[in-house]
């Protein structure tokens, strides 16, 4: 792997660190607020926010983690064509037990976006669903990085004792 | 009309193992022969309630099948939305 390929995996896993964080973030005021448990109609101003910025990171949150997934499927020689070579390659590789893992988060933001103007009670099982899975993000990301350090060498990610 | 006997019957395939054995219908401008391009739209009846879940890993699960967004409308006796209606009687019944 030359330099530049590390560095730009290194990048990512360090943007992906961040985004996981604020995920962190939005999902525990998710969960404080009792917020996916609510209609949408009858959520305040605050509650709506905080509703909006779990599913734009969680979203996003997926993107990045697909991103980096397809970055390494290609510098270990796999031949993209969709996603479901990237999916094959992670599951061969340990990041992912099963692509059905990544997809049903994916299906549910999917879902989500497309029933969002039309039925508030099937969004609320969805946003159930969707903080449920979080863990199952974080875990494939955790896996993912695990498999760039062994491999690529590339930095782990600091502690917050050695951060001070 | 205008989809490949192989994408129907794959489209059924998908659509029975998540929702069980349900009548499924093609509806929209996949129906007219004189159109161009155009999603697919399916309609499908079930005779209890099922869960956004099963409908969204569903759709998700056409569209990697057949590779192209589809639009799965789902009538489960919960709602009456003027689409459902359209698509029965516009539409033909495919499996």
């Amino acid at each position: 792997m030359s330099v530049r390929q590390r560095d730009l995996i290194a990048r990512r896993l360090d943007h992906l660190r961040r985004m996981r964080r604020h995920l962190d973030y939005s999902a525990r005021r998710m969960r404080e607020g009792d917020i996916a448990d609510q209609s949408p109609r009858r959520l305040t101003d605050e509650q709506g926010e905080i509703l909006a910025a779990f599913r734009t990171r969680f979203s996003e949150y997926q993107e990045q983690l697909g991103k980096l997934l397809k970055a390494v499927a290609i510098e270990e020689g796999v031949a993209i064509v969709g996603i479901t070579d990237v999916l094959a390659f992670a599951e061969k590789a340990g990041i992912v037990d099963s692509s059905e893992d990544w997809k049903e988060p994916r299906d549910i933001r999917n879902a989500v976006a497309h029933e969002y103007e039309e039925n508030e009670q099937l969004l609320a099982e969805l946003i159930v669903r969707m903080l449920d899975l979080v863990e199952m993000l974080e875990s494939i990301h955790e896996r993912s990085e695990r498999y760039c350090v062994d491999k690529y060498a590339v930095p782990p990610a600091q502690t917050s004792q050695e951060k001070q | 009309m205008r989809v490949a006997t192989e994408a129907i019957e794959q489209a059924v395939r998908v659509i029975r193992r998540r929702l069980g054995d349900v009548p499924v219908w093609l509806f929209g401008s996949r129906l007219d022969d004189a159109a161009k391009g155009g999603d697919i739209d399916l309609y499908v009846e079930l005779s209890q309630p099922v869960s956004a879940l099963a409908v969204a890993r569903t759709r998700g699960d056409l569209a990697d099948a057949l590779g192209r967004h589809v639009d799965l409308v789902v009538n489960d006796g919960r709602s009456n939305a003027p689409i459902h209606a359209i698509a029965r009687q516009q539409g033909e019944r495919i499996a």
